[in-house]
């Protein structure tokens, strides 16, 4: 039944039937809070007790920010300290590509700045990276430029730079480090844990914009420099070596040159030239230290060897007289000396003034393979000098049980022998050294970053020879200079030993011959001065002269203008006079009052006052 | 003497029905103990004053130290760029002692090698050197004519 009073159409809801019963529905309410509640407590608890650590690590990780402070690598030293290699401060420019918004525009911006194309910087600054370099080891006034700009994403770290103050001086020896400051070659390389130093780090605080918060977290651990390393070698001395030698090679229309200056008492390197013809003519420092890592033939020089082992052994005295053809057929092959002469009778000093290869190769016959192998070996070739020098060749020496035929005459005329110039020089030091063999050495000292001093450890020596067999050969090395073939060795002023030696080159193949059919030519000069009292020995080694091709000729000249500045360098006097012209003068100063005029030398530190008082 | 102090059993008074014209009896009423009145808007001024000044305080502090921080970055700052320019310096003395830019130098100002070198060496009797430079020097100071000069530009003395 219907209510007739009630409008047609509306009905009354019926109490429950649409919402449910209020009880219901409160229930419904209370599970549902109970389960939101039950939600944040779970994540309360997830927040401050299960996940708290990590919570804060990442808190930690956004506020807190670690630089690395790079550690500058030690600089290399000569033995004056002055520098030539050091690190100096510079900028790297750095950048976040996911903070930069328009790639192209910055890259329009810093283009100009970095003196780098647009393309390139658009590219790394649009890489998928979160870090990329745009510009390495600039100057500060770029730095500036660039953080003018104030580009958010790009920033500017530090990162020193590697320099050579004196420009390609020795830098064979020296070598290099790449743009990381990692030794690649040269002593850069030889003494990279050395000079490296520990890298540091700053810790900090900072704010959303990257800025440090004051008085926030901070620690510093600072960088560790590496130590510098001084070296035996004289910046001077090695500048004045590499003109001197530059003006031969140029002279002698070479390939190249090779030049090492010593202290033969001590072992110590002054100057280690490598030279080689760039592709545009140009006489030019060689990018490795050819001294140490080329090796040729030596030639005559190597008779040093072997003249001094028959005087030692007691075979020989300087006067013994040996007929001596000009040729002499060993194991089928014919060996001549360099000029015609009938069968004579010569001393056995001449054989080595006068560089004879048939008088050397008898005198290594009477001593048989082993003693001639045994006397080169002690002389210190085949085996490396103990620099440790890298890329440092031992030269080729073979033992005794490879020769065959005519190779001990090959390795007695210095043919059958591979050797580096240093080995030469240092076996050439033995006489110089009264028979006694001092390795050399390119280290004088390391110094750290307290600026403690620690000194290189004493190089070896041996007796090679006695007193009086040195003697004997000084005597013949004198005699070389002053009437054999290496007049042009002479140093006015003083007395000067060594030995000339011409071979032909090795060429890439093994062989003597070029593409050409020909024979190139190596012409060497070796000897110490003065030769009384040794102060300072030196090789030369000229590579492929053209137009003098001879030892005498071709590396004489520069062996007497390099000794003549080492021994100027070292204050060695002169020790007699000289009255060629252009040349030098003694003037000795009397007790009564003298006043000399004189022009200044013009060459490295060697301009002097030109007025003295007696 | 009040009731109270007797410590008498308290006497109840039954209510009488109030006659007309008369007064109501009186009794003595003590005090009510209330406890004393706390200030609470003098206390709660001079803390909040005590706040808002351990607060200004506070931030003049940091204030100061951020300034002070400031301070010592550019201080720092400074310290790096001038131990930047020395090294810089320094690369700069080396390239102008280099040998080759000494000799381009004296080439500069006109400066040649000599024609002739003149070596001065003290005389035995002017010296007076020990037995051992004597040794070393004694060979030149014989060999050697006492003065000589190919270029004119030594004076006798």
């Amino acid at each position: 039944m219907t209510d007739p009073s009630r409008p047609r159409g509306i009905t009354r809801p019926t109490p429950g039937a649409a919402a449910g019963p209020p009880r219901r529905r409160l229930v419904g309410l209370l599970v549902v809070l109970s389960l939101l509640f039950v939600g944040i407590i779970g994540r309360l608890a997830d927040l401050q007790l299960v996940a708290a650590e990590r919570y804060v690590a990442y808190g930690t990780s956004q506020r807190l920010r670690a630089e690395e402070l790079p550690a500058s690598r030690g600089s290399l030293l000569d033995r004056t300290g002055a520098e030539l290699v050091l690190s100096v401060p510079a900028q790297t420019v750095i950048v976040d590509p996911r903070m930069i918004d328009d790639p192209l525009e910055t890259a329009r911006t810093l283009a100009p700045v970095l003196d780098d194309d647009v393309a390139t910087l658009a590219s790394r600054l649009s890489a998928d990276s979160a870090f990329e370099y745009l510009a390495r080891q600039i100057d500060d006034e770029t730095a500036a430029d660039v953080q003018a700009q104030q580009i958010e994403g790009v920033f500017l770290r530090p990162e020193p730079r590697r320099t050579h103050p004196a420009g390609n001086l020795a830098r064979g020896v020296l070598g290099s480090a790449d743009i990381d400051g990692v030794g690649v070659s040269g002593l850069e390389a030889q003494f990279d844990d050395v000079l490296t130093g520990t890298a540091g780090e700053v810790l900090f605080e900072r704010s959303l914009n990257g800025v440090a918060i004051p008085v926030g977290q901070q620690q510093l651990e600072p960088a560790q420099p590496g130590d510098d390393i001084v070296l035996t070698l004289d910046r001077s001395l090695q500048f004045l070596t590499q003109e001197a030698l530059a003006e031969q090679v140029r002279a002698t229309g070479a390939n190249g040159g090779q030049a090492v200056v010593m202290v033969p008492s001590t072992g110590e390197i002054l100057a280690m030239v490598s030279l080689v013809v760039d592709d545009e003519g140009e006489v030019v420092p060689a990018t490795y230290n050819r001294t140490l890592v080329d090796t040729f033939a030596p030639g005559s020089v190597l008779k040093l060897s072997t003249v001094g082992a028959s005087l030692e052994e007691g075979r020989s005295t300087p006067g013994r007289a040996i007929e001596v053809p000009y040729a002499l057929n060993v194991g089928g092959h014919m060996f001549q000396d360099s000029t015609l002469h009938g069968t004579e009778m010569w001393p056995v000093s001449r054989i080595l003034i006068d560089s004879s290869n048939v008088g050397a190769i008898k005198l290594g016959q009477e001593l048989g393979e082993e003693q001639v192998h045994g006397y080169l070996t002690r002389f210190g070739f085949g085996q490396s000098t103990g620099l440790g020098f890298p890329g440092e060749s031992a030269g080729r020496l073979r033992p005794v049980e490879e020769w065959h035929g005519s190779d001990i005459a090959g390795v007695i005329i210095g043919t059958g022998v591979t050797v580096t110039a240093m080995q030469v020089l240092a076996g050439y030091n033995v006489v110089a050294n009264d028979g006694v063999y001092v390795a050399p050495r390119l280290v004088d000292a390391r110094v750290d970053a307290e600026g403690g001093r620690h000194r290189a450890a004493a190089v070896p020596t041996r007796r090679v020879v006695s007193e009086r067999t040195s003697g004997q050969l000084r005597e013949m090395l004198e005699g070389v200079v002053s009437d054999g073939t290496g007049t042009h060795a002479a140093v006015p002023g003083y007395q000067v030993a060594g030995k000339t030696g011409t071979s032909w080159k090795l060429q890439a193949d093994g062989s003597f011959e070029n593409g050409r059919g020909t024979r190139d030519y190596m012409a060497t000069f070796v000897g110490f001065a003065p030769s009384n009292d040794p102060r300072v020995s030196v090789i030369v080694v000229i590579d492929q002269p053209r137009n003098v091709y001879s030892g005498g000729s071709a590396a004489a000249p520069a062996f007497s203008r390099i000794v003549e500045h080492a021994l100027r360098r070292l204050d060695v006097p002169p020790t007699s006079g000289d009255d060629r012209e252009g040349t030098g003068h003694i003037v000795t100063v009397g007790s009564t009052e003298s006043r000399v005029r004189a022009t200044p030398a013009v060459a490295g530190d060697d301009a002097h006052v030109d007025e003295l008082d007696g | 003497m009040s009731i109270l102090s007797t410590g008498a059993p308290r006497r109840v008074t039954v209510p009488q029905p109030q006659r007309e014209g008369e007064r109501p009896p009186l009794r003595l009423v003590e005090p009510e103990v209330r406890p004393r009145r706390v200030r609470v808007g003098v206390v709660g001024t001079v803390g909040l004053a005590a706040v808002f000044v351990g607060l200004f305080a506070l931030a003049a502090m940091h204030s100061l130290v951020v300034q002070a921080q400031f301070a010592l970055d550019r201080v720092e700052e400074q310290v790096a760029e001038r131990h930047s320019e020395i090294e810089q310096r320094r690369v700069q003395v080396a390239q102008l002692e280099a040998p080759s830019a000494v000799v381009d130098a004296a080439r500069g100002l006109g400066m040649v090698p000599p024609p002739d070198r003149i070596f001065l060496l003290p005389s035995r009797e002017a010296s007076g050197s020990t037995p051992e430079q004597d040794q070393r020097v004694g060979t030149s100071t014989e060999a050697a004519p006492d003065v000589e000069s190919a270029s004119g530009a030594t004076e006798a003395p």
